[in-house]
């Protein structure tokens, strides 16, 4: 009996691209089902800008979908696609978006402060914005898109130490940033 | 993490691996004892959950929108048609879990209350009292003389669930507690033949009574030669006659003929893959209200899913159906009708509108014009697939 598409592999469906259009469109439609919530939130929580994560979002399946090749060694394809992301957010922070000064952070308590879940988000999302960009993407692989720290060290290339080190301070640096609504929220639990 | 030496991290290192599934077991102990005196500790739990659980609803994050989904299909030259942004609600999951077993539930508890108001073959207490008939059949009409009623002793006897009954199909109940003296409201269900109501004149009469308390049958006429009807005795009843209530039953099978044919599928027409059935009830005289189910076919394609979707989904709805009995053009009546209710893929609504053409008392036949809305959910966002189509069927009455 044939396999229907949702039980093949991650790699078997990246071989799969380089078929026939028809198969070739059942697998990339199956992969993005499978990856494209996790590549858009990085995208958009990492850059923190809808227009231009949008951009890069698209521009990173165009070039994943380019990239099927039959020669290619392909063992991680979640880790293969968010290197590409990764690649296209870097270069697109390194043109146009300098950092924001870490210190600027306090900024943040201009707002009035909530006990609304959705108050304690849009902290969040500023405080992304706020946060150097290197603890940034560890925090938004992990926190976002639930990577395990070997994971994490392949998209990034790095060791695992690194990877906790770097998530145990990107965590550290939101909880400084929400501190003071973070304390105005233990006064009422 | 083995390469890690969790001796030398701190203890908010340490929290930090355990939240993160990423400690090892070893630790968990130490640092839960820890956690147990610790309030700082505690804080950062606390904090670190609340952080997490804030961007668990960030749920603009986690998929990207559909008209992004459509540009990079576009792009890549692949049919994909995204058409409504995602909804925060997960409606095929509700009607699948929720709205489908309650409607199913509804529908038993309806239907047995239903059955039993139109009929009452199978709920007439057996030590019912049967009235001879032999007058009635003689006579061939439905006027019971008061003289025929030969057991009115036996009646007067009973203290309870006294009755008045002319034939097998054709009786009084009552539920009052002195059969010798009851109201009209004390009669709950009558079912009789229906052999020539029209021959049973009123005014042949000394007094009559409507009886309407009954639900499936109405103008019920008592007949007494007493003034007082809300205090009348077996013995005053002269006669019995009732007509069967309007109300009705109808079952209807239709066939779909779509008009906007979106793929293979939509374009072929099979009656035994694209049709519905159902069960209407008559509220009114222009008003039915009903169940209906079926299979019909529809376009996926504008989903990253769509191309191995299989298109044709089984459906149930609620309907209700309005027909326009004073805009009867020979003999043609225009109905109106609404459905809503739940699919193999999502909830589903439509309205038709169309013709019905009486053959006879029981039978009619149906056309009209339909159009259907589905919606479902495919990689974590809501789409809607919509379609029109005629439809064609037949009525049975009963």
């Amino acid at each position: 009996m044939q396999k229907k598409i949702e039980e093949y592999s991650d790699t078997e469906l990246y071989y799969m691209l380089c078929d026939d259009k028809r198969t070739a469109e059942l697998a990339f439609a199956e992969l993005y089902a499978r990856l494209s919530g996790k590549v858009y939130a990085y995208c958009l929580r990492f850059l923190g800008d809808k227009e231009e994560a949008r951009d890069i979002f698209q521009e990173t399946f165009v070039k994943f979908h380019q990239s099927a090749d039959k020669e290619r060694e392909m063992t991680n394809v979640p880790g293969f696609l968010m290197r590409i992301a990764r690649n296209l957010c870097i270069n697109a922070i390194r043109k146009d978006n300098p950092d924001v000064p870490y210190e600027d952070y306090m900024g943040v308590y201009d707002e009035e402060i909530s006990r609304d879940k959705k108050e304690l988000l849009g902290l969040i999302k500023k405080g992304l914005q706020l946060m150097p960009e290197e603890y940034r993407e560890y925090f938004v692989l992990r926190e976002y898109d639930g990577f395990t720290y070997n994971e994490i060290a392949e998209i990034m290339n790095t060791n695992v130490d690194t990877v906790k080190v770097k998530i145990f301070r990107a965590k550290k640096k939101m909880r400084e940033i929400l501190a003071p609504y973070l304390k105005e929220l233990t006064n009422y639990r | 993490m083995d390469n890690f030496n969790h001796n030398e991290l701190s203890r908010e290192e340490i929290l930090s691996l355990l939240m993160d599934g990423e400690l090892q077991d070893a630790n968990e102990q130490s640092l839960f004892a820890e956690l147990a005196k610790e309030t700082d500790l505690q804080a950062q739990l606390k904090d670190t959950l609340a952080i997490r659980e804030a961007i668990k609803s960030d749920s603009e994050a986690f998929a990207p929108p559909p008209d992004l989904t459509a540009e990079l299909f576009d792009k890549l030259g692949y049919a994909q048609r995204p058409k409504i942004a995602p909804l925060g609600f997960d409606w095929s999951r509700f009607m699948r879990r929720v709205a489908a077993p309650l409607m199913l539930m509804m529908l038993a508890i309806t239907l047995p209350l239903i059955y039993n108001a139109t009929t009452d073959t199978n709920t007439i207490d057996a030590s019912v009292p049967v009235i001879s008939s032999e007058s009635i059949e003689q006579e061939h009409t439905n006027v019971v003389e008061a003289n025929s009623v030969s057991t009115t002793e036996n009646l007067q006897s009973r203290s309870a669930n006294a009755a008045l009954a002319t034939s097998s199909n054709q009786r009084i109940l009552t539920g009052n507690q002195d059969a010798d003296e009851f109201a009209d409201n004390d009669v709950y269900d009558v079912v009789s033949t229906e052999s020539e109501p029209e021959d049973f004149a009123q005014s042949n009469f000394l007094d009559s009574k409507i009886i309407t308390n009954s639900n499936m049958y109405s103008d019920v006429i008592l007949v007494a030669d007493n003034s007082e009807m809300q205090n009348f005795a077996i013995s005053d009843i002269k006669a019995i006659r009732h007509t069967r209530q309007d109300r009705e039953w109808t079952l209807h099978l239709r066939g779909i003929y779509n008009l906007n044919a979106d793929n293979e599928a939509m374009q072929e027409f099979n009656p035994t893959k694209s049709f519905a059935a159902g069960i209407m009830m008559k509220l009114s005289e222009d008003v039915s209200f009903g169940l209906e189910g079926g299979r019909e076919v529809y376009s996926f394609s504008n989903t990253i899913e769509g191309l191995q979707d299989d298109p044709y989904v089984f459906w149930y709805a609620l309907s209700f159906r309005y027909l326009v009995n004073e805009l009867n053009f020979s003999g043609i009546t225009p109905y109106v009708r609404v459905n809503g209710g739940g699919s193999s893929r999502g909830p589903v609504f439509a309205a038709f509108i169309g013709g019905e053409y009486r053959l006879s008392d029981t039978y009619a036949l149906t056309l009209g014009y339909g159009a259907n809305l589905l919606t479902y959910k495919s990689n974590n966002l809501q789409y809607a697939t919509s379609k029109t189509g005629l439809n064609f069927g037949i009525n049975f009455r009963f």
